[in-house]
């Protein structure tokens, strides 16, 4: 206000200095009496006292002076004024001027007194006559008074004015219009340029009303008037107070640029429109597709953004307004005073630095942003999580001006004092974190084509990519299966049998030397093949393949050394010249019969001689010991322990259990311990004639007493006898 | 009791102490290790203030700016909205303390409202008859928005909390 006060008073000096604005009122004068300047000084204060009690009827004057006639003496008061200040101005003699001699006044106050009792008194015409004619009269009188009291005679003239130009204007208004026209411009520009505040008093509160009426009258006039001027006053009014005006402006700001972003769009569109290429095509395929414009396509941010915190700050000292936060962001919330401290520190940092009269609008860290509204005061930090769209920035903005336009004083007002916040912000922000979950929603619908499409797309892709890719999964499974199945069939291991699976089939190629290799494998790959409801694909070929010797003979080594691992069976192989030979134990028959398929299976054997006992012979030797004694005596055994060599050697595949016999005389204990001993002395006996320990195990705890049956010597109870085992592997 | 928020700033030249003389006053710790600042760094402290009408919760927010060289001036912006400031001095370098009107010429322009204390920082390195006459020559400031000067330690803590507290109770 004061400056556009300062503007008014500056321009008014200006035309003041016009000096053909003056003569007016000298002209004006003149007519009405014959004076001089330094004698108007008196009168300065009486007519001011007059002016100040009719100042707030000035702008009556202004507008309506063409059209009544009544007014017209206060438009001579103003005139007047106007006048005695010009004087006052040239002769800036305020000490004088002052200086009122009370009984002056008291005279001229009964000078006047009698002026108005003749104007009641008689008929108006004839008075203005009559005053019209003393006009002259009373100037000659005047200027003889002059020489003797000239502040006497300005007191009385002036009280007159008033009525002499009444009297006069209602004779001739057109006259006195005219006059009074010439020197109002200039009147009030004196007035304006004396006492501003006065003028500006006076004329405000008919401001409004004469604006309304001119423009009723003409309706381009005042905006031809303003318009000139108004980008300056707008311009000054931003340098003196920039801020001010931000906040004045910022409600309207936000919808002036949107406006303008959609009139950009719709050009970006139309150029879209109008460009003929694949890319055009292509966007105008998937705008009909989402069913939106395609500016909006352009514009469209899909993504959602969930609001985590809202500060609003003080933009110089960086002090918080008002915050928001949602529960647990960060680890204990986010140190809102440091927060803000900072951000307004980067904003200031980023404005005074990096481009000035540009705004930071945004920070972003990581998928965190800092979205930021400035304002003239204060400025709005929304921390977000993921990207904020349109939509929602908007409504930032919206509730963000409508809080700047309701309490932006407050805020500008803001001192630290949270309490002198007003209390309706807070609910105001927290629209915002509504806001949110309904744009949730929103962006879950509008992207919604989007989305499908996308999801078409992929499944287009994925779902036969997915399908192929767990049928091969599939199909490596029954593979692999297939494979270790195979393998796990001894007979079939060491041949290369590969099986795929492949459009529905289990395919098994590969090549064994034998129909019964051939149906084994088959006969394994049906179970799989079956299990998994697929076709199975025999390509397997029996061949006569060479065999080659090692394989052969490992397989045979393999499968004596696992058939020797079964109880009862110890036998011995020789392969040589394509028929095997197989010796040894093979204690259950029927064993037998599957160990001689076995071999007879091996690719190479072409006959098979078997030559293996079912049971095991027994040794008759029997070493004899004499009563209570456990000494074996060598020399007389020494054929029998010969002979027990000799069977042993034959064997290599049996060993030999010691089993003690007693004749049952004595204690129990005494014929086990000795019993014990006999065994222990006879094994090493035997020991000591070269036979290896490991054959011979003894069997001596047991009890065994000989049962007598007929008469017979008792010596021939006591004894140690031999029986053969297969040892176990 | 009320709780206002406060912003402070601490102005003067460089390596004068003032990120030591925050220190001390916010985690009461010290260290003869110089680390320059640079842009500018927000300290917080609460602290309790009592008037003739209230017990007043003051949450203090202090800015501590880039001491200025000969090639780099004070950023103004980061004055701005202060409602005090102490102005720090080197009572080991007479040009620091020539520059305090400076300072307090930059500070009251932005903040035609401010409040400031002046600290004559590194009062522990100066012997007391020279201390005298140092506070002679630069403590007094016809100012009525200037409050008051203080010989201040960092190192010692003296004075620190003290003008930090004086310059509290004047912006309420
Ligand atoms: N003896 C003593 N040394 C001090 C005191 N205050 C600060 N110092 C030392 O002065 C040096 C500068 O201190 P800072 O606090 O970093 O100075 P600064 O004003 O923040 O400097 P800039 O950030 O560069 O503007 C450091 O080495 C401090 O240890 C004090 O009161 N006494
Ligand atoms: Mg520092």
């Amino acid at each position: 206000m004061n400056s556009s006060s300062d503007n008014i008073s500056s321009s008014a000096q200006n035309s003041d200095s016009k000096s053909s604005n003056i003569n007016p009122i000298d002209n004006l004068l003149d007519v009405l009496l014959d004076s001089e300047s330094s004698e108007s000084e008196v009168s300065l204060v009486q007519n001011e006292t007059d002016i100040d009690r009719n100042s707030s009827q000035y702008p009556d004057i202004e507008v309506e002076i063409e059209e009544q006639e009544q007014d017209i003496t206060l438009k001579q008061a103003v005139e007047y004024e106007a006048f005695l200040r010009q004087t006052t101005a040239s002769e800036t003699n305020e000490s004088e001027k002052l200086q009122i001699d009370q009984t002056q006044a008291g005279l001229i106050e009964k000078y006047a007194e009698i002026l108005e009792i003749e104007t009641e008194s008689a008929s108006t015409e004839d008075l203005a006559d009559a005053v019209n004619n003393l006009i002259p009269l009373i100037v000659e009188l005047l200027k003889y008074k002059i020489d003797d009291s000239q502040e006497t005679i300005l007191e009385a003239v002036s009280q007159i004015t008033e009525q002499i130009i009444e009297r006069r204007f209602k004779k001739e208004p057109q006259k006195m219009a005219a006059a009074i026209a010439k020197i109002l411009p200039s009147a009030i520009t004196e007035k304006i340029h004396f006492s501003p505040e006065e003028i500006a008093k006076a004329i405000a509160p008919e401001l409004a009303l004469s604006i309304k009426e001119q423009i009723r009258l003409d309706k381009n006039a005042i905006s031809e008037a303003l318009g000139s001027e108004m980008g300056k006053a707008i311009k000054t009014q931003i340098e003196v107070e920039k801020d001010a005006m931000v906040d004045a402006l910022y409600p309207v700001i936000g919808d002036t640029i949107s406006k303008y972003m959609v009139e950009v769009v719709q050009e970006i569109n139309r150029k879209v429109e109008s460009t003929l290429s694949p890319e055009g095509f292509k966007r105008k395929w998937q705008a009909r597709l989402r069913g939106v414009s395609e500016a909006e396509l352009i514009l469209q941010e899909s993504v959602g953004c969930r609001v985590q915190a809202i500060f609003l700050i003080d933009k110089d000292s960086g002090l918080i307004i008002q915050e928001i936060q949602k529960q647990n962001v960060g680890k204990q919330g986010l140190d809102s005073d440091m927060l803000a401290g900072m951000l307004t520190a980067i904003r200031s940092f980023a404005n005074d630095c990096i481009v000035s009269g540009s705004e930071l609008d945004s920070i972003d860290y990581g998928n965190w942003q800092i979205h930021l509204e400035v304002a003239g005061y204060c400025y709005l930090a929304v921390i977000l999580k993921g990207e904020p769209n349109k939509n929602f920035i908007a409504r930032v903005r919206r509730i963000f001006g409508e809080i700047i336009l309701d309490y932006g004083d407050e805020i500008s007002q803001f001192e630290g004092d949270l309490e002198t916040v007003p209390t309706p912000i807070k609910p105001k922000l927290e629209e915002l974190f509504e806001a949110e979950d309904n744009l949730k929603q929103k962006s879950s619908s509008s992207p919604t084509a989007l989305l499908w499409l996308l999801a078409f797309i992929l499944a287009l892709i994925l779902i036969p990519w997915g399908i192929v890719s767990y049928r091969s999964r599939v199909a490596q499974n029954i593979q692999q299966v297939t494979a270790i199945q195979l393998d796990a069939a001894p007979e079939l291991s060491v041949y290369r049998l590969e099986p795929s699976v492949k459009q529905g089939k289990l395919i098994v190629r590969g090549r064994v030397p034998s129909e019964y290799l051939r149906d084994r494998a088959v006969a394994i790959t049906q179970k799989i093949a079956d299990r998994h409801n697929l076709q199975f694909n025999n390509e397997i070929i029996t061949v006569n393949v060479p065999v080659s010797p090692s394989l052969l003979t490992g397989e045979i080594a393999r499968l004596t050394e696992l058939f020797n691992q079964q109880p009862g069976v110890a036998i011995k192989t020789n392969y040589q010249s394509k028929s095997l030979s197989i010796r040894g134990f093979i204690l259950d028959k029927n064993q037998q019969q599957s160990i001689l398929k076995a071999f007879s299976r091996i690719p190479g054997i072409d006959r098979t001689i078997i030559d293996v006992a079912n049971q095991l012979p027994t040794i008759e030797e029997r070493i004899y010991f004499e009563s209570a004694a456990n000494r074996i005596n060598v020399g007389d055994n020494a054929s029998k322990i010969k002979s027990i060599i000799e069977f042993l050697d034959r064997y290599p595949e049996l060993n030999l259990k010691l089993l003690a016999i007693n004749d049952g005389v004595g204690s129990r204990k005494i014929n086990q311990n000795l019993g014990m001993q006999r065994c222990s002395n006879f094994k090493d006996a035997l020991i000591a004639k070269g036979v290896d320990s490991s054959r011979l195990i003894t069997d001596c705890e047991p009890y065994r007493t000989f049962t007598r049956q007929k008469e017979g010597s008792i010596q021939l109870t006591r004894y140690i006898e031999l029986e053969p085992f297969i040892p176990a592997k | 009791m009320s709780t206002i928020t406060k912003k402070i700033c601490l102005l003067g030249n460089f390596n004068v102490g003032k990120t030591s003389l925050i220190r001390r006053f916010v985690e009461n710790k010290f260290s003869d290790q110089y680390l320059s600042t640079v842009g500018v760094k927000i300290s917080r402290k609460s602290i309790e203030i009592e008037t003739e009408l209230d017990l007043h919760q003051i949450n203090l927010m202090v800015w501590d700016l880039e001491g200025n060289t000969k090639f780099k001036p004070i950023t103004p912006s980061y004055l701005k909205g202060a409602s005090g400031s102490i102005i720090v001095a080197d009572l080991t370098r007479v040009s620091t303390l020539e520059n305090i009107n400076q300072h307090a010429d930059l500070f009251l322009k932005i903040n035609p409202q401010g409040t400031i204390a002046i600290a004559l920082n590194k009062a522990d390195l100066v012997p007391q008859e020279k201390l005298d006459r140092l506070l002679e020559n630069y403590g007094c400031y016809d100012n009525s928005q200037i409050l008051s000067t203080y010989p201040t330690s960092a190192k010692t803590g003296d004075n620190v909390a003290e003008i930090f507290r004086k310059l509290s109770y004047s912006i309420i």
